[in-house]
């Protein structure tokens, strides 16, 4: 995708700080499964003459634990807690059960083998 | 004075959906509120992986009752753009009535509810039905009053007829005429009495905490997916409507405004829109990731979507608008606002519940 950052859990805190400091909007994030490990996109919006939408790439595997931004932007808890029930994330201060009752099925949204699609016929 | 801990919802009057506000109070103040979802959760999202391409259209549509068409959309245009086809001319201006129609059916029924929330009953009724002539058009234009299942990969399902064209122009006077004969609303005494200087969110907030649509342009923040230019809107006269008095009553006079506006927009669209196909057919599997950001009634709606080159997606995200209202919700509720206030602050950002959790 266009303007795209790559960076390590290391880092992330300190490349969001950047944006914070520059007044920029939290979108959202996204969290792909890419088998061996997760991906999480921090969409940013700048907030230019037009809005323009800047990608923060983090990979990390699934074992372990990365830093929670919402110290920086105190809305992105919400969607922390979202990925956390849905990836069985570790992310750091942020609980589960957001979006999951106790009796749900566990991180739906990872991929599982064998699991049926339905093909066009 | 000791805080007490009041549960507002999930069962409240102003909420057609179920959303809970745990609120810590003192004396008749809110000091403190924390959100709890998840009561409505349906997995859309897992859906769409398991569910093929054309399928999907319809599934978006079901994520939100009211901004459906915004949805599929967003939806296609994403599939189109991992496919590398274009709609034609003609079917981004269909796409853009359907969407600007859906704006002006939503901010309607939004007035009703505020006029329902703050007892001011006849209004409520009086603004439905004007909203029920709109309703009828578009289900004459598309075959459905509600979910109207107009967006296709590559284009939209039917073509707008001269004769419809002249219709939605009938319909669109009278609108005109009905909205203006009712805007005294925005005057009426308690109406501004209950909103003016209620759930105030400053332009700093509103930026930190992300607030989309509505919320967001009443904060002085000229946040508008339109700009982007998505379908015909790059080919339309448009500007965002903002103004700075950062609080509910703002979001009515912003709401109220751009109703004026969608009725521009979509006269714009019938009077430049070119004759020609309403469909590109392609038989290409969308392959790559895209974001799609439009923008449906309540504020920016956010699609990712990653391909593989099968007919299945390999993920779609979808951010709506309420779920980044519920944020600067809380920072209008912690400031202090009295108690009986709460209904109004809610209901002034346009609570979807369904499609916030999808």
């Amino acid at each position: 995708m266009e303007n795209d950052i790559v960076v390590t859990k290391e880092h992330l805190l300190e490349e969001v700080k950047k944006f914070a400091e520059k007044d920029a909007r939290f979108v959202i994030a996204t969290c792909v499964d890419l088998g061996e490990k997760l991906e999480i996109i921090y969409h940013f919006d700048t907030l230019g003459e037009k809005p323009n939408l800047v990608n923060l790439r983090m990979q990390f595997s699934q074992d372990e634990e990365i830093p929670s931004i919402a110290s920086i932007y105190p809305c992105a808890a919400l969607i922390e807690g979202e990925i956390v029930d849905m990836f069985e994330a570790r992310i750091k201060g942020i609980p589960s059960g957001l979006l999951l009752a106790p009796d749900s099925p566990k991180a739906p949204l990872r991929k599982k083998k064998g699991e049926k699609k339905k093909e066009v016929k | 004075m000791a805080k007490t801990v009041l549960t507002f919802g999930p069962q409240h009057v102003v909420f057609p959906e179920p959303i809970q506000f745990k609120l810590k109070v003192e004396d008749e103040f809110v000091v403190g509120a924390e959100p709890v979802i998840g009561y409505v959760h349906r997995g859309i999202e897992k859906a769409f992986e398991l569910n093929e391409l054309k399928k999907n259209i319809f599934l978006a549509e079901r994520i939100c009752g009211i901004c459906q068409s915004p949805h599929s959309t967003a939806y296609v245009l994403g599939v189109e753009r991992l496919m590398g086809i274009d709609a034609p001319a003609r079917a981004r201006y269909i796409r853009v009535i359907i969407n600007e129609m859906n704006r002006l059916h939503s901010h309607m029924l939004w007035f009703g509810l505020l006029g329902d929330a703050i007892g001011f009953e006849s209004y409520f009724m009086q603004v439905w039905n004007y909203r029920e002539k709109l309703m009828d058009v578009l289900e004459k234009i598309t075959g459905n009053r509600v979910t109207y299942s107009m967006n296709a990969i590559g284009g939209v399902r039917r073509d707008i007829s001269d004769e419809l064209q002249k219709e939605i122009n009938r319909v669109l006077d009278f609108l005109e005429e009905a909205l203006k004969s009712v805007d005294g609303v925005l005057r009426d005494y308690t109406m501004v009495k209950r909103t003016k200087g209620v759930g105030v969110l400053t332009e700093k907030e509103a930026k930190r905490d992300g607030a989309v649509g509505p919320t967001a342009r009443a904060s002085n923040v000229p946040y508008d997916m339109r700009m982007l230019g998505y379908d015909a809107y790059c080919d339309l006269e448009f500007k965002p409507v903002v103004v700075d008095t950062c609080d509910s009553y703002g979001r009515a006079v912003v709401r109220w405004k751009e109703m004026f506006q969608s009725i521009e927009l979509i006269r714009e669209c019938l009077s430049k829109m070119p004759p020609g196909d309403i469909m590109t057919k392609s038989n290409a599997l969308p392959k790559g990731e895209c974001v799609i950001r439009v923008e449906p009634p309540r504020g920016e709606l956010f699609y990712y979507l990653k391909g593989n080159g099968t007919k299945n997606l390999e993920r779609v995200k979808v951010r709506t608008p309420t779920f980044a209202n519920i944020w600067p919700t809380i920072t209008m509720l912690t400031k202090g606002c009295e108690f009986a206030n709460v209904p109004v602050i809610v209901l002034s950002i346009d609570p979807c519940i369904s499609c916030t959790e999808r």
